[in-house]
């Protein structure tokens, strides 16, 4: 079990970075649509974060693999694996994010292009990781709840990290819609995480009923750590934080709103870590024969 | 597929649980420490008196849907044309594990030290030389076989719907088990 966690980290870090530049890339694209001023100052930086967050995932999964200098052979099977596709998509992806990082150095029309571009390749990589996860083979991750946290991921991340990047500079609709979206997302945490819960302890107590090996490591103390800081930090902490600034503060800018973007983007994406090793520490320990 | 497909038939109802045929097909096949491409599972249940406790010896299925052959990236499965035998190419593996996620009955196996999966494959050098798999050979009580897929589906008390073990309309395993009552799913 600890040799598995050890081997799942790198694709943790893989979703969740694919999933916050996605989310990004699209915050990004929404905040341009509006025309936001702030939008065009930030767009070389936010442009820039993409890339490095896509590259960074990229080059965390290689990790994962046994042999990862034959990485360029996960290609070879398009037509039938969705893992390939996902590769693909990621790749295109992260060309997409390297195009736009040279066209906001111009600016101009061909930039909000490629900001879109880049948003609508974001968000087909992270639709291509679904079907990947949900395989009747993993019954805790063939689930409603595997979609919802990779869309609620997006929308946290990237509403919660753009928002605290415009803040102070930016106008009111660009934040409301920003800040909207993050709290679906984090709403759409607190629903998987739970429905998550729900589902391991079903297939763990059906494996307990056959009395098959493995299957008494159940509700662990490291697990529900896990679970807790999934729902706190990118379910509670930032609906209770949007809420609380839409009531107070709000203003279009100011301290007030820096610090509450930044510190709830940072709480947001611990907790989507936790939750995204729990998913995977979960998934491998129902035994399958 | 041109060939006749082949299959396993295990008569767990003989089955002893001393796990010689994981043994024998480590050791043939020179598997490394924590890969067991023939697994012994024992499933208990009951409530006392009246428990029951039955095993199951299986490796790979070789199945005729195999999940494995359609999710790999790297296409480093095939489905031998002569006997529908899933075979693992361990020089096209990337190490993903994907198919380690896919399968439901777990047959593909990481092997930290090769870096790549493993696979129970028939013993196809042995089949292709008219020899038994190891794990057949190995057995003490005989309980494994190996022969065509329409024989082994018509011996009496064959199924694949074993209680605790997936459901096989997923990926249609080409393999037959005689199973107690207890443990059939029918």
């Amino acid at each position: 079990m600890t040799d598995a966690r050890e081997r799942d980290w790198p694709l943790v870090a893989f979703t969740v970075a694919i999933q916050a530049a996605a989310g990004l890339a699209l915050a990004a694209a929404s905040a341009d649509a509006l025309a936001a001023p702030a939008m065009r100052e930030a767009e070389p930086r936010v442009a820039w974060l993409v890339l490095g967050l896509a590259g960074a995932g990229a080059g965390c999964s290689l990790f994962h693999l046994g042999r990862g200098l034959r990485a360029w052979r996960a290609l070879a099977n398009l037509r039938r694996s969705p893992l390939s596709r996902e590769v693909l998509a990621t790749i295109v992806f992260a060309g997409a994010a390297l195009g736009s990082v040279a066209a906001s150095m111009t600016g101009g029309a061909r930039a909000s292009s490629w900001t879109m571009a880049t948003a609508i390749a974001g968000v087909t990589a992270m639709a291509a990781a679904i079907p990947v996860y949900r395989v009747p083979a993993r019954p805790v991750w063939n689930a409603w709840w595997v979609t919802a946290s990779f869309v609620g991921s997006v929308l946290l991340l990237g509403g919660a990290t753009l928002s605290a990047i415009v803040a102070g500079h930016g106008a009111r609709p660009v934040l409301d819609l920003l800040l909207a979206a993050a709290t679906i997302g984090a709403a759409l945490q607190i629903l998987s995480a739970g429905a998550m819960a729900r589902r391991f302890s079903r297939e763990w107590r059906h494996a307990s009923s056959l009395g098959l090996e493995g299957s008494a490591m159940g509700w662990t103390a490291r697990r529900r750590l896990w679970l807790g800081l999934q729902i706190a930090l990118a379910g509670i902490l930032p609906v209770l934080a949007y809420g609380t600034w839409w009531v107070a503060c709000g203003r279009a800018d100011g301290a007030c709103v820096t610090a509450t973007a930044t510190t709830v983007a940072a709480a947001s994406l611990a907790g989507i870590v936790e939750g995204r090793r729990l998913m995977f520490d979960l998934g491998a320990s129902v035994p399958r024969f | 597929m041109g060939g006749e497909q082949i299959a396993f038939f295990v008569d767990t109802t003989r089955c002893i649980n001393c796990r010689t045929c994981e043994v024998a097909c480590k050791d043939v096949n020179r598997v490394g420490v924590g890969v067991r491409p023939r697994r012994v599972r024992t499933y208990e249940g009951g409530d006392f008196p009246r428990v029951h406790v039955y095993n199951v010896s299986m490796s790979c299925n070789h199945c005729e849907d195999p999940a494995c052959l359609d999710g790999c990236p790297a296409r480093a499965y095939t489905k031998r044309e002569s006997d529908g035998v899933v075979v693992h190419d361990p020089d096209r593996c990337i190490g993903c594990r994907y198919c380690t996620w896919v399968c439901p009955y777990g047959a593909p196996q990481f092997d930290p030290a090769a870096r790549t999966v493993r696979k129970c494959n028939l013993c196809v050098d042995e089949l292709d030389q008219g020899r038994e798999p190891a794990c057949v050979s190995a057995c003490p009580m005989r309980i494994i076989e190996v022969g065509p897929l329409r024989e082994i589906v018509e011996r009496a008390g064959a199924t694949m719907r074993i209680r605790g073990v997936p459901d096989p309309s997923g990926t249609r395993p080409a393999s037959a088990y005689r199973v107690r009552e207890e443990a059939s799913h029918d």
